[in-house]
């Protein structure tokens, strides 16, 4: 039950943090640390000793009705594999990320906004049922928007609601799906349910017939790839990257692209198996062509804030690529591909949220962004320019830095099946590395721009968040094996359930 | 005779009488609205607090029939409060009045004979001309006037359809259809009741009236026509389509199919031009009647008997999912109607909302919570409703239906979203009325919204009983 | 007698009703308009009642009675307020609800 309690005390902070006035920032900073540390202890106790699979789940019906012959049995359910818990974590401390970088920190509806959209994503991660699931899945949304289009910036009102119906209409998509397996669900076995483990059963699934089938990997593969986003259907998100406030892009590139991840890997793998060959080929494609296209698109960025938007999405494609190229290999390479994936989607949260807040710090001294704009900042600004480096470093997959760990594991892992395909993630990575560095050496070194005029560096609180920001990077970077172990496990019984 | 089952319909005629009484001197509003609220509630309790399974006459005293008097008993309750704000004139005839609507529309819940439905919805049609004209300003009258020669057309058809209807079946029961007599005449009568009743529920064809009338009427009694008088219509549409059109008669899923599909799509397309927030509201009332009516659809389709479960499953199902629709829109649409009060003008435009959330942060984010509802976004009565109606489209096999009331509930986003903007973000400033009246009925309007997200139990209740 | 001429009599009349009510512009023809149309349906009541010898239509015939004169008088008095604001009953002076 313990979920449950950490889940109804987030939501009565949330709840309590939309009423705290002007010391908004100090109360949901402390209570959401205080959670975390809280599920910290709680997942080390728990997961210290986990061999895989879903655990801890606390099953509640909420609400049941048998007579005739039809049952409904609606649950509230939550569980945790290796995956969610670490993603949980993430969450938590991508909140923590956000709201430390929380710009109008006077405004207690900011601070709100933001402790729900954590919120919705822990729990996203933690619900085993796919009525809460698409609560939760919808209940980030809100708030983001809120987040987007009343503390945006540049043309808010039409990239806020374009954000919203974007993510919206896979969505509904994803809740036909869902309807449509509750009810063979129920033409099988005579009961109404919407339990993610009851539906998401590869024996279950096969039974299907083919219309139902397909119809609903479209609708669970459309809104997962949306919020990824991969290739076509990435639209919203560069947009709303550049008009959100800085706190709202960390939790829009940490937490909502997470979202994505999660499905792909956490949700709809377990049935994976029962996908056509050439929807899974057509998914690898569709990793490798965002791989490149992101990287390219992102090289001819003017703007620093696309600029890591496009690259984030770039590094969100990894998923993808493992998603697909796991299903065709076999044994521990599979594992290996699962984990990296996994790795991958919690890696580029702390990477993303790093080169975010740096930036803002540069944006809060210069106020621009355009890689034209800025130029030699390194020689006023010398910290905070050597953070927004150690981003960039780490968003291209700088050993040591915590985007390395995933991005190696997926490609080393995808040769068994890719074969020299995967020539083609290195060459993304090669043109990822070439812009970023690009884009170092125009912003930060070179002449400086004197119209900039004279600049303050990094004071103490400002290089304490990037600091923690970055100490968390490397550490995840350079010590992997503690949330590798706990995913490894994860995927090894993923792996095996196919 | 069994008179404990008549109780709360004695009470609620006397009540509005001794109302009308009560402000013969003086105009003491707050004393006929509390009288008037007490009363609703003590009806409310007496009808939930009976074991049904009586029928006397024509009157039938079901778990069915029960949950629609509660219904009908809340549309009325919601508009009291905000109704002492709004409504300029002596109250004594307006509460009287209410009264009188109620009385009618626990009538109309309770009873299968057709005799008795049309009657009844006669008494609420006919009173609701005069509330819509309460205040006699211009736009009052002309909203009015436009319902009034609207609606009594309506009536002409319904006793055309009634009529043809009898023709056909030989009885005024429901209950006691049996069998058919003539094939053509049912059609004709289906049609015409299409007609009649579509236009009290604003179908497509049938709308116009809506636009003006709701924009034109005083904002709590467009509230309580877009739900109250609404729903009535709905209601015995649902009995007679459920019930009246003998099995193997599939025109009434060829008819509302169409129809849905285009009141939805029209409602939508309309409301997205529009500026005048009541119209758009009148606008998404009319895309809302477009989703209650694919029950009727569902009804229809139910006698293919190809739904993915068996016959009698999908009708619980899309009966159950009618009645839960119901209620959760008497709060999400009735709350932004009377929201619209919180402006000092008659003719609400867009921009007359911007600065709400610095005003007034709860109300605003209460509007907000309602329009959310609307759209269907979690967390809100809207949501599970539209969850759940959904479901019983795909549990009928219905997936195309299914992906264009999807599509439709993608395209109302946009301007349920366009009020929330502007009242949270759009720059500029009004001078709101934040009267107690106003902004406490639309928070406990949103609470309520909020809360019935989570009424799974309400919806589980409704399966069982929705057989009728 | 042929309930088919009664039912024909009934939709002609219904038909005038209809044509009335789109072409009148003057309050009271609207609401003679209106009462020829309830009068036509209530033809078609009686016409049926009287080929089954039904007692059922007869009383709904009765409420039909009822509600129109019912329906007329509410009519008139909304014709009177509209009378006193504007000083004509014409159908042309509305229009203040426009988009």
């Amino acid at each position: 039950m313990i979920l449950l309690e950490f889940l109804i005390a987030f939501l009565i902070v949330t709840i309590i943090s939309f009423f705290t006035g002007k010391y908004a920032k100090y109360f949901s900073l402390i209570s959401v640390f205080v959670l975390t540390v809280v599920f910290l202890i709680y997942s080390f106790s728990v997961f210290g000793s986990y061999t895989g699979g879903i655990i801890s789940e606390s099953n509640i019906v909420l609400s049941s009705f048998t007579a005739n012959n039809i049952s409904v049995r609606i649950n509230f359910s939550l569980g945790l594999t290796g995956f969610t818990d670490a993603l949980v974590l993430m969450a938590l401390i991508v909140t923590i990320f956000a709201l430390l970088i929380g710009e109008k920190s006077n405004d207690d509806t900011f601070f709100g906004l933001l402790t729900s959209v954590g919120f919705g994503l822990v729990g996203l991660f933690m619900v085993r049922n796919f009525l809460f699931f698409y609560i939760f899945w919808e209940v980030v949304l809100v708030p983001m928007f809120f987040v987007i289009g009343k503390y945006g910036s540049y043309n808010k009102d039409k990239i806020s609601i374009k954000f919203f119906i974007y993510t919206h209409v896979g969505s509904l998509f994803l809740l036909l799906s869902i309807f449509t397996l509750s009810t063979y669900y129920f033409l099988k076995t005579g009961l109404f349910t919407f339990q993610i483990s009851d539906l998401m059963n590869l024996a279950f699934q096969e039974s299907l017939p083919k219309f139902a089938l397909y119809f609903s990997f479209f609708g669970f593969l459309l809104a997962f790839l949306i919020k990824l986003p991969t290739f076509p259907l990435h639209e919203w998100l560069p947009n709303a990257h550049y008009t959100a406030p800085y706190s709202g892009s960390i939790l829009l590139s940490g937490g909502l692209l997470s979202m994505g991840g999660y499905g792909l890997l956490g949700i709809l793998y377990p049935v994976a198996g029962l996908f056509p060959l050439a929807l899974v080929y057509f998914l690898i494609a569709l990793g490798l062509i965002s791989v490149v296209y992101f990287a390219f698109t992102s090289m001819f960025q003017k703007n620093l804030k696309r600029m890591i938007a496009y690259s984030s999405a770039g590094e969100m494609a990894f998923v993808t690529i493992a998603f697909g190229t796991s299903l065709l290999s076999t044994g521990y390479v599979r594992t290996f591909d699962l984990a990296g994936g996994m790795y991958q989607t919690i890696a580029h949260a702390f990477v993303t949220s790093l080169a975010f807040s740096s930036l803002y710090f540069i944006y809060k001294r210069t106020h621009t962004i355009q890689v034209y704009g800025l130029g030699g900042l390194y020689r006023e600004t010398p910290v905070a320019s050597s953070f927004f480096l150690a981003a960039l470093l780490a968003s291209l997959g700088l050993p040591t830095l915590a985007g390395f760990i995933g991005e190696f594991s997926v490609t080393i892992a995808s040769y068994q099946s890719l074969g020299l395909l995967t020539l083609l993630i290195i060459f993304g990575l090669i043109v990822t590395a070439a812009y970023f560095i690009w884009a170092a050496q125009r912003s930060l070194f070179g002449f400086y721009n004197e119209a900039l005029g004279k600049l303050k560096d990094l004071n103490k609180a400002e290089f304490l968040i990037l600091f923690l920001m970055l100490v968390s990077s490397i550490f995840i970077g350079i010590y992997p094996t503690l949330i590798f172990r706990i995913l490894t496990l994860y995927a090894s019984h993923l792996g095996g359930l196919i | 005779m069994n008179f404990e089952y008549f109780y709360s319909l004695i009470l609620l005629g006397l009540a509005g009488f001794i109302a009308l009484a009560m402000g013969i001197k003086k105009d003491n509003k707050k004393i006929e609205a509390l009288f008037t609220f007490i009363i609703l509630i003590i009806a409310f309790i007496l009808i939930l607090f009976k074991s049904s399974g009586y029928n006397i006459y024509f009157l039938d005293f079901t778990d069915f029939n029960t949950y629609w008097a509660l219904i009908f008993i809340v549309s009325a309750m919601v508009i009291i409060l905000p109704s002492m704000h709004d409504i300029k004139d002596k109250h004594d005839v307006f509460y009287a009045l209410l009264l009188f609507t109620v009385l009618s529309m626990v009538i109309a819940a309770y009873t299968f004979n057709l005799i008795v439905l049309f009657v009844s919805f006669e008494g609420v049609s006919i009173i609701t001309y005069i509330l819509s004209a309460y205040n006699r300003t211009k736009r009052n009258l002309e909203g009015s006037l436009k319902y009034f020669v609207i609606s009594t057309i309506g009536t002409s058809f319904n006793i055309l359809g009634i009529s043809l209807f009898y023709f056909s079946t030989r009885t005024f029961n429901l209950l006691a259809v049996t069998k058919l007599y003539s094939s053509h005449g049912l059609l004709l009568a289906l049609v015409f009741i299409i007609i009649g009743f579509g236009f009290k529920i604003a179908i497509f064809p049938m709308h116009q009236w809506a636009i003006d009338t709701y924009d034109g009427s005083p904002n709590s009694v467009s509230g309580f026509l877009s739900t109250g008088s609404k729903l009535v219509a709905y209601m015995i549409l649902l009995k007679f389509l459920y019930l009246g059109f003998v099995p193997d008669y599939n025109y009434v899923f060829y008819f509302f199919a169409i129809l849905s599909i285009l009141t939805m799509t029209y409602g939508n397309i309309a409301a997205l031009s529009q500026d005048n927030v009541k119209r758009i509201l009148a606008y998404s009332s009319i895309s809302q009647a477009g989703y209650m009516i694919l029950v009727f659809a569902m009804i229809g389709y139910s006698y293919y008997n190809v739904a993915l479960v068996s016959r009698t499953t999908f009708l619980r199902f899309s009966i159950a999912i009618a009645m839960f629709y119901s209620l959760t829109y008497i709060f999400m649409k009735a709350g932004p109607f009377i929201a619209m009060s919180l402006v000092r003008k008659d003719k609400i435009m867009i921009d007359d909302f911007t600065g709400l959330s610095r005003k007034s942060k709860w109300t605003a984010f209460s509007l907000a919570v309602m329009l959310l509802s609307l759209a269907g976004i979690p967390i809100t009565g809207g949501f599970l409703a539209k969850y759940f109606l959904f479901f019983t489209l795909i549990i009928g096999n219905l997936w195309w239906l299914a992906v264009i009331a999807i599509l439709n509930s993608v395209i109302s986003v946009f301007y349920y979203f366009r009020i929330i903007l502007y009242s949270f973000w759009k720059p500029g400033d009004n001078d709101f009325d934040l009267s107690p009246e106003i902004k406490y009925s639309v928070i406990i309007m949103a609470l309520i919204t909020i809360a019935l997200g989570f009424a799974f139990t309400l919806y589980t209740y409704l399966i069982g009983i929705a057989i009728i | 007698m042929n309930i088919v001429y009664v039912m024909l009599l009934s939709i002609i009349l219904f038909t005038i009703g209809l044509y009335g009510i789109i072409t009148s512009k003057v309050g009271m023809r609207m609401i003679i308009s209106l009462e020829i149309l309830i009068n036509a349906a209530l033809l078609n009541v009686i016409g049926i009642s009287s080929l089954y010898y039904s007692t059922d239509l007869i009383v709904f015939a009765l409420f039909i009675i009822a509600i129109g004169v019912i329906e007329t008088a509410v009519g008139i008095a909304i014709f009177t307020v509209v009378y006193k604001k504007y000083g004509k009953i014409n159908i042309s002076l509305l229009g203040e609800i426009k988009w």
